[in-house]
């Protein structure tokens, strides 16, 4: 008896929420309209009309999300990723308005409206203004020991010819039909730095920012699996058993002054690389100087972690489904891989012509660190290097170019956006 | 009909200077830190001739690595252990008494 009444009561009250107000007088149809209003309101009346492609986003996301938590490709930043991916595809969720920032310029006249105006369209100012990238970066050179490339300075032209995948991937995409600035943008994923790859992008062409920035960090965590083929057929086993003499102690002296001298004289040559430059050795400065430890800590930890989330986010943010399901990010896509290993063998490649004329060999397996991506791709020279010689430890040979790389991106961007921007 | 839309003259200008921008700035970065180097040793190696004064040693005992490598070595011709009187003792543990587990004094002492 109990049941029934409890199931009357829930019928009347249904009745009396939705049936009553569609068959009622002139104030009640007011109510529903109110209540037609609210369900056309909802995200699933929108995905049904013209939003069906949002679906497909929200699957993509889904799947980076997977690689992210289950495959463990680069999460620090492919979750974040993911997630501003979900965020902005949800309709009517009014999240990220692409229209705020058409031309490649923040329209600040429409942020005055904080109705049309999203959470993400205010974390992603940081990206559009070029602040994100510079505090990873200081945060970057917070924890990269620049010693093994003071100790063998050689390491540096490994970092230059790392950047060749740069420069040829630029072609490919001016071939492909994609502009100077375009192609730029796609250019710099050979250079294996997501920060760089974000900041010169957002400089140049933001319509791509979502496609570049998740083929950069999906490839940097495909290192592994992208270099070694490359490295073993570029090498003879000979080659890649050849062990190094050990590196040389660098004084406490060389690594402070380091910093100092490449801010000055980088940004001199090229001023357009000296926010990615400056912050980058602000950040070395910090740790090598040993005075500011408390300062040193925070930028590699709260700060980059705090920008990391904001960063990821609001890059994600940007892959809305217009501009992330069309042919232009499948060629993206495809390019990029080529970028990454062409970069990977240039290194190689100079590794093994040095040689010609070197009296201490160097394992030209070190030479595909050159490409950025620290310290992963430094592992996978020492891991193809311990296969062919168990006894060989390359590991921080392979740092030496795999710093010069960050240096190297960071001034093939400052070329190009020079020329460019 | 791309490769006629591309302005090569100017993608090779880019290409070309931007990766000789590239080499010649590192290469000159590594001028710059052999500089450094050598500079920042050839102080030290000044301070040390300043100071040092020729010192004459008896001291023949082998160094640090050869007191190893000789330790090593007689460990592993000589086969040698370090002897163990092999008696295995275990020593009873003490508990004292504490109340605040007791089960005697749990909530869940109902009263029969």
């Amino acid at each position: 008896m109990e049941q029934i009444k409890k199931y009357v009561i829930g019928v009347a009250a249904f009745l009396g929420l939705f049936i009553l107000p569609f068959a009622a007088n002139a104030e009640e149809v007011n109510l529903a309209e109110k209540m037609m209003k609210f369900i056309n309101d909802t995200g699933f009346a929108k995905l049904g009309t013209e939003n069906w492609m949002c679906l497909i986003m929200i699957g993509v996301a889904c799947v980076l999300l997977y690689l992210a938590i289950v495959k463990k490709f680069e999460p620090l930043l492919l979750l974040p990723i993911a997630f501003g991916m979900l965020l902005t595809n949800l309709p009517g969720a009014g999240l990220y308005h692409a229209e705020l920032f058409a031309g490649g310029h923040v329209h600040w006249e429409n942020f005055a409206n904080a109705n049309n105006v999203g959470l993400l369209d205010y974390l992603y100012l940081g990206v559009k203004l070029g602040i994100y990238p510079c505090i990873i970066f200081i945060g970057v050179g917070a924890m990269t020991d620049f010693g093994p490339l003071l100790a063998n300075p050689k390491s540096f032209l490994l970092g230059a010819a790392a950047q060749l995948g740069i420069f040829v991937t630029f072609l490919g995409a001016l071939l492909l039909g994609f502009t100077y600035q375009e192609a730029a943008s796609i250019g710099i994923i050979g250079g294996a730095d997501g920060p760089t790859a974000i900041y010169l992008t957002s400089k140049l062409a933001p319509n791509l920012l979502g496609p570049i920035a998740v083929a950069a960090y999906s490839y940097m965590a495909l290192v592994p699996v992208i270099q070694p083929p490359i490295m073993r057929a570029l090498t003879t086993q000979k080659e890649r058993e050849i062990v190094m003499t050990q590196l040389r102690k660098v004084s406490k002296t060389e690594k402070i002054i380091f910093p100092i001298v490449v801010t000055v004289f980088v940004s001199l040559l090229l001023p357009s690389a000296a926010p990615l430059i400056g912050c980058l050795m602000l950040g070395n400065l910090m740790r090598e100087s040993g005075v500011v430890d408390r300062l040193s800590k925070t930028v590699q930890n709260e700060l980059m972690n705090i920008t990391t989330i904001f960063l990821g986010i609001s890059v994600g943010a940007t892959t809305t489904a217009a501009a992330f399901l069309n042919l232009q990010t499948l060629s993206i896509l495809v390019i990029g891989i080529i970028a990454f290993g062409v970069g990977s063998a240039g290194g190689v490649l100079l590794a093994k012509f040095m040689n010609l004329f070197l009296k201490n060999k160097i394992n030209p397996l070190i030479g595909s660190a050159g490409v950025s991506a620290v310290p992963m791709a430094a592992r996978v020279s020492q891991n193809v290097g311990q296969e062919a010689n168990p006894g060989n430890f390359l590991l921080m040979h392979a740092m030496g170019p795999n710093v010069a790389g960050v240096i190297g991106s960071a001034v093939a961007a400052g070329i190009l956006l020079s020329f460019l921007g | 009909m791309t490769l006629l839309a591309i302005n090569w003259a100017f993608t090779l200008l880019v290409m070309g200077v931007g990766m000789g921008v590239v080499f010649v700035l590192l290469i000159v970065l590594i001028w710059i830190i052999n500089l450094q180097t050598a500079i920042i040793h050839g102080k030290d190696n000044n301070k040390k001739s300043v100071k040092t004064e020729p010192v004459v040693t008896t001291d023949t005992h082998p160094t640090p690595h050869e007191q190893a490598a000789i330790a090593m070595a007689m460990h592993l011709y000589f086969d040698a252990h370090d002897e163990e009187p092999h008696v295995i003792t275990i020593e009873e543990v003490e508990r004292r008494y504490s109340p605040w587990s007791s089960k005697i004094y749990s909530m869940r002492n109902f009263t029969k």
